[in-house]
């Protein structure tokens, strides 16, 4: 056994050394300049690789470099230091705090690079603390709520831990970059990237993909002389970028299908396997997303004014999708390279600081917009349609030609003229079984607007957030017409009543029903009225008040008489505060989402956020939204 | 130790540049089997004792709308169920569980004809032809051809049920010659049969039962030649039909544990954690028809008067017989009536529909076609003049063999009631094959009741809901197919389960 452990342990070493065969092993320290302290969390890289490592709590790092390469130490705050590699192999390096104004440094999103923003030739933006933080969100990804474009947050439940989906730009998030950099006097930047990856959870013959990248930037501000020193047009940049990425972000052993023992088995030593109900596809491709990117970001009267704007379009091919299937074909559910989409948007971001300043009373405004289409253009060989989630009589759909998340849903038997018909001795509808497209379940529209103002110590803001143009399903509203508590099952009081814009049949012709009373509204409201889910699909748009901080800095010269306190600030935080939904919405925010992480379109589900492919479906089962207060006194010593 | 490392570091050395391809080949789970390991003797035992609960335990609606069961006054109104006015939601499960277990069934196959098990092929297509009757009795056409094909038909169309019916014919001939060719069976094959424990005779005898079940479900319509052809293949093959005590039962080795009790008993007397069927009471309607002449139940404890004796041995005395001074050991409830939870309608003032007769034991096995049936099944086709024999001895035999499972006394006087004594009608074999098979085979009532109107007197549900409707001739195709399966079920028309019947209901 001990010999096997050291074979292990020596192909393990091989394994990575191999990579690096001409390199060495480079450590050292990284301390500050003004104190002298190590400094923890420090990016090192290897200059013009991928190759990078993090310093750790003593400032001390380790990594593997070329003997001729060269090194590169960044950290946000601090300027970055680049060095060659020596032949002792150690390096030790003191960073110089940075007058870089923090807003201006992106965390990109692979190998936590810094970089100066007006070198990235796509569209990335910067928030710091402060305003992640602003209304004392349980997580980070609710702190982002309303303040990134492009972004929709999904809340998939309350309660006090809310957990969170995520959609950037619609569909995917951007799971990926990497890059190498050239630049010219500083204002003209052009970056590519190219990768290769395997993953082990993919076939042999698909397990390999490449994916490049290229992007440019040029500062129109600084490269055109008559610009300069403009003070109307402070700063004007363009940018445009392309990208493929592809990925394979499935569960382990999601290539075949599998068996398990049945209920009850083994009885004793007799075994009963069943075929599990999901089937997997062997030769799973993995999928690819082509994103191109143009757009433009400007500052006027000395920044006082910023305004950026983006146009992505972004193909999103062979897209990787549980959908649900017919059980004839001995499965319930098919992992699948099921659907193509395209997605397009444009994004804004407009930033007023301030909008007003007279003096001692500064308001701040900022703006940020999104809007987006996306449309499904390829399906699975011989469909038309395909399930991707939610419930079987109200579900997100991917119709070719349509938005990607179609809303599916069972509706009433209708005539020609769209009236609901009736049983002329009855007056109750029945359901008609074949699903109808309600819209989508992704919003169109998505803005946010944040308004600040600052007077003396006392400062507010606040985040308004709309979300438009989508629909959502209600469960709720099922439920509640079974236990007859819904505004919809007390309609008339509960008595007889003609049923709305319904016709019943006479002799071939279908005639408007005026007298022909549904004869027992509490068995239509627990069973015909159920099995029709349009009835429960809601018009999901909001505003909302997402987010109030009301802040004050204690005056300095109160603090003066003692030492030991050097700053105070008292705030009041709160977070989902009002909102506001249209009339036909009675079943609460459509901001939450339901995604059950044991279903099997809710998988990929990591801590406290799902990515499902579900959208818009709630039902009774997830906690109401959960609206905070909070306050923080902070004390400088 | 030491002088081991360098020849072991040399032939890491040498692994490692191998280390290339097949170092991401690693895709198959160590802890769930796939196809490729599984084999026809894994996926019998649960294909049988699948089969058989179902047959069992899922056939509650049959149960309540022909008459032999009803909901006890400790709950409230199934408006679905009581008012015929079923939905695409409603027993959707028998779409997806008879697929289901289709499904194993399907790969038992292929993978039999692959490795050469005869045995475990004709097991497949007797248990497939059972699946997929089921199926067309409940939904007349369902996927047949293209099913189990997800690569090629990932919406499969639907057949026609009267050729799903045909095809079951020739396959059940194929599985009977399978069987025929068989001289010995492995003692692993014997321990996976869990209902006839590798005797290849008794699946004959189970293969031409089943044969001569589906013709009568088609009794109707089928046409003299089918009959003929059918019938005479059952000759050529000589087994026979399932006789006195033969029974096709399954008992994988019933325990008393959660999931492993029989499910009859499990279901429909008490769990293994001890949890007692509250809803499931006698219907009045055949408590009326166990009465005897005075049309009254005993009430007598120990003596059951003039009553079919059986009455005691499908029914349970109630729990709290005594109310107000008055004794009532066998009470039911009319289907569809709406009951206060109070005396004498509570589940425990009622007569549950496990008797010790059907819950013997909770390790008892678990009928999937009883000999009473088959009896009954030669009765009615030998009154049609199909098979040779005389039709008063069979349906004597098989009333004799009903008594005789659930071990009540005094069959021999109940073939001499009025009415009992044979009249050579196809009416009153079908009736006492409905007296007999309460709680064995309750979807067969619903068959019987839609192809010839038996029981003539079957009452309608009491539930204020009905309205025009009567009991539903068949099921709502489940709305997953709706959803997932669009085109193909639009295909076939818009469903009204009060006028759309199975092709052989006519």
């Amino acid at each position: 056994m001990k010999k096997l452990l050291l074979v292990s342990l020596c192909m393990l070493c091989l394994c990575v050394t191999q990579l690096y065969a001409q390199s060495k092993t480079v450590t050292g320290t990284v301390t500050a300049k003004d104190d002298g302290l190590p400094l923890p969390g420090v990016t090192v890289t290897v200059k013009g690789t991928t190759t990078g490592t993090q310093t750790d709590g003593n400032g001390k790092f380790s990594l593997n470099a070329p003997q001729n390469g060269r090194l590169v130490f960044s950290f946000i705050g601090y300027t970055s230091f680049e060095t060659a590699v020596t032949s002792s192999g150690v390096v030790n390096v003191s960073l110089q705090a940075s007058s870089t104004n923090l807003s201006e440094v992106v965390v990109t999103g692979a190998l936590g690079q810094t970089r100066q923003k007006r070198d990235i030739g796509y569209a990335a933006q910067s928030l710091n603390n402060a305003t992640v933080n602003a209304g004392n969100a349980v997580n980070i990804a609710n702190g982002l709520q309303g303040k990134v474009s492009g972004l929709n947050v999904t809340t998939t439940n309350g309660g006090v831990f809310e957990n969170v989906k995520i959609n950037l730009r619609g569909i995917r998030s951007l799971t990926f970059y990497g890059n190498a950099n050239f630049n010219y006097k500083n204002w003209a930047n052009i970056e590519f990237a190219g990768r290769s990856e395997q993953t082990s959870n993919l076939d042999l013959s698909n397990y390999s993909y490449f994916y490049p990248s290229i992007n440019a930037s040029i500062v129109l501000s600084d490269a055109l002389p008559f610009l300069k020193n403009s003070s109307a047009l402070s700063y004007l940049k363009l940018r445009g970028g392309w990208n493929k990425t592809a990925n394979a972000d499935i569960a382990p052993y999601s290539l075949f299908p599998t068996f398990g023992q049945g209920v009850g088995f083994p009885y004793g030593s007799i075994p009963g396997y069943t075929a599990n109900n999901t089937n997997y596809d062997r030769y799973l491709r993995p999928e690819r997303i082509t994103n191109t990117e143009v757009g433009f970001e400007a500052g006027f009267l000395r920044n006082r004014i910023n305004l950026e704007a983006t146009y992505f379009h972004s193909d999103n091919t062979d897209q990787i999708i549980p959908i649900n299937v017919s059980s004839a074909t001995g499965f319930t559910s098919s992992y699948l390279n099921a659907a193509s989409f395209k997605n397009k948007g444009v994004e804004m971001d407009l930033g007023l600081t301030p909008l007003v300043d007279i003096g001692k009373v500064r308001i701040n405004f900022r703006v940020n917009a999104t809007y987006y289409e996306s449309e499904v253009t390829q399906i699975y060989p011989g469909l038309e349609e395909l399930s991707i989630g939610g419930y079987t009589y109200a579900g997100n759909f991917a119709i070719k030609g349509q938005p990607a998340f179609a809303l599916k849903a069972t509706d009433y038997v209708r005539d020609p003229n769209g009236r609901v018909v009736v049983s002329a001795l009855s007056g109750a509808p029945t359901a008609d079984p074949s699903t109808k497209v309600f819209g989508n379940t992704l919003p169109k529209w998505i803005i946010g607007l944040s308004p600040s103002v600052r007077w003396k110590g006392l400062s507010a803001t606040a985040l308004f957030e709309y979300k438009g143009g989508y629909y959502a399903y209600s469960d709720i509203g099922n439920a509640m017409a079974w236990t007859g508590v819904s505004e919809l099952s007390g309609v008339n009081s509960r008595e007889r009543f003609v049923f709305p814009n319904s016709s019943y049949l006479v002799n071939g012709q279908y005639v408007p029903n005026t007298s022909v009373t549904l004869n027992n509204p509490e068995t239509f409201f627990t069973g015909v009225a159920r099995s029709v889910a349009s009835n429960y699909i809601i018009n999901a748009s909001a505003w909302r008040m997402r987010e109030l901080n009301i802040g004050y800095d204690f005056p300095t010269g109160l603090l003066s008489k003692q030492k030991v306190i050097k700053a105070a600030t008292i705030a009041f935080t709160a977070r989902n505060l009002f909102l506001w939904v249209p009339k036909s919405n009675a079943y609460g925010d459509p901001d939450y989402t339901y995604s059950p992480a044991a279903s099997n379109f809710g998988t990929g589900s990591t801590t406290g956020v799902t990515s499902g492919n579900q959208a818009g479906i709630s039902d009774s089962s997830i906690n109401p939204p959960t609206r905070t207060f909070g306050g923080t006194l902070t004390l400088t010593f | 130790m030491k002088k081991y490392i360098y020849p072991i570091f040399a032939l890491a050395l040498l692994t490692v540049t191998s280390c290339k391809k097949d170092f991401f080949d690693i895709n198959q789970n160590p802890n769930s089997p796939t196809d490729e390991s599984v084999t026809p003797q894994v996926i019998l035992p649960r294909a049988l004792s699948v089969t058989a609960a179902r047959i069992g335990t899922n056939f509650d609606y049959a149960a309540f709308w022909t008459g032999y069961w009803s909901r006890s006054g400790t709950y409230g109104q199934s408006i679905e169920i009581e008012s015929y006015n079923i939905t695409t939601g409603f027993n959707s499960g028998q779409w997806t569980g008879w697929y289901d277990i289709l499904t194993d069934e399907n790969i038992m196959e292929k993978k039999a004809v692959a490795l050469n098990q005869p045995f475990y092929q004709a097991a497949a297509k007797t248990l497939k032809a059972i699946g997929f009757m089921y199926l067309v009795d409940q939904y007349n056409n369902v996927p047949y051809t293209r099913a189990f094909d997800i690569q090629g038909s990932i919406l499969p169309s639907y057949d026609k049920g009267e050729d799903i019916y045909a095809d079951l014919l020739v396959q059940l001939d194929a599985a009977a010659k399978l069987f025929k060719g068989i001289s010995t069976v492995d003692p692993a094959t014997q321990a996976a049969d869990v209902m006839f424990s590798g005797d290849v005779v008794q699946w004959r005898k189970l293969v031409n039962t089943l044969r001569l079940k589906l013709l009568l479900h088609e009794s109707q319509v089928v046409p003299a030649a089918t009959v003929t052809n059918v019938v005479s293949q059952i000759t050529a093959d000589g087994a026979g039909y399932l006789a006195a005590g033969e029974s096709a039962t399954v008992n994988p080795g019933y325990v008393i544990a959660v999931d492993q009790q029989n499910p009859f008993y499990n279901t429909y007397k008490s769990s293994a954690l001890g949890v007692l069927d509250q809803y499931n009471r006698a219907n009045n309607y055949i408590l009326g028809k166990y009465a005897g002449a005075d049309g009254v139940v005993s009430q007598n404890p120990t003596n059951a008067g003039d009553d079919d004796p059986r009455l005691r041995y499908v029914f349970s005395a109630a729990a709290t017989p005594t109310i107000a001074g008055a004794t009532n050991y066998y009470r039911g409830t009319n289907f569809g009536e709406v009951l206060p939870n109070s005396d004498p309608y509570r589940a425990a003032n009622q007569s549950d529909v496990a008797g010790p007769g059907l819950a013997k034991s909770p390790t008892q096995d678990q009928p999937l076609l009883t000999s009473i049936e088959s009896l009954f099944m030669q009765a009615e086709a030998q009154q049609r003049g199909w098979i040779p024999g005389a039709a008063a001895t069979t349906y004597a035999s098989a009333i004799t063999e009903s008594f005789s499972y659930l071990g009540a006394p005094g069959a021999a006087a109940y073939l001499t009631r009025p009415g009992v004594v044979f009249n050579s009608t196809i009416n009153q074999i079908v009736f006492q094959k409905y007296l007999s098979l309460i709680g064995l085979d309750n979807f067969e009532a619903y068959v019987d009741y839609r192809r010839l109107g038996v029981p003539t007197d079957l009452p309608l549900s009491a539930n204020a809901n009905r309205l025009d409707r009567v009991i539903p001739l068949r099921l709502q195709y489940p709305q997953a197919e709706y959803s997932y399966n669009a085109a193909n079920v639009a295909a076939q028309g818009t469903i009204n389960p009060q006028t759309s019947a199975i092709f052989w209901d006519k």
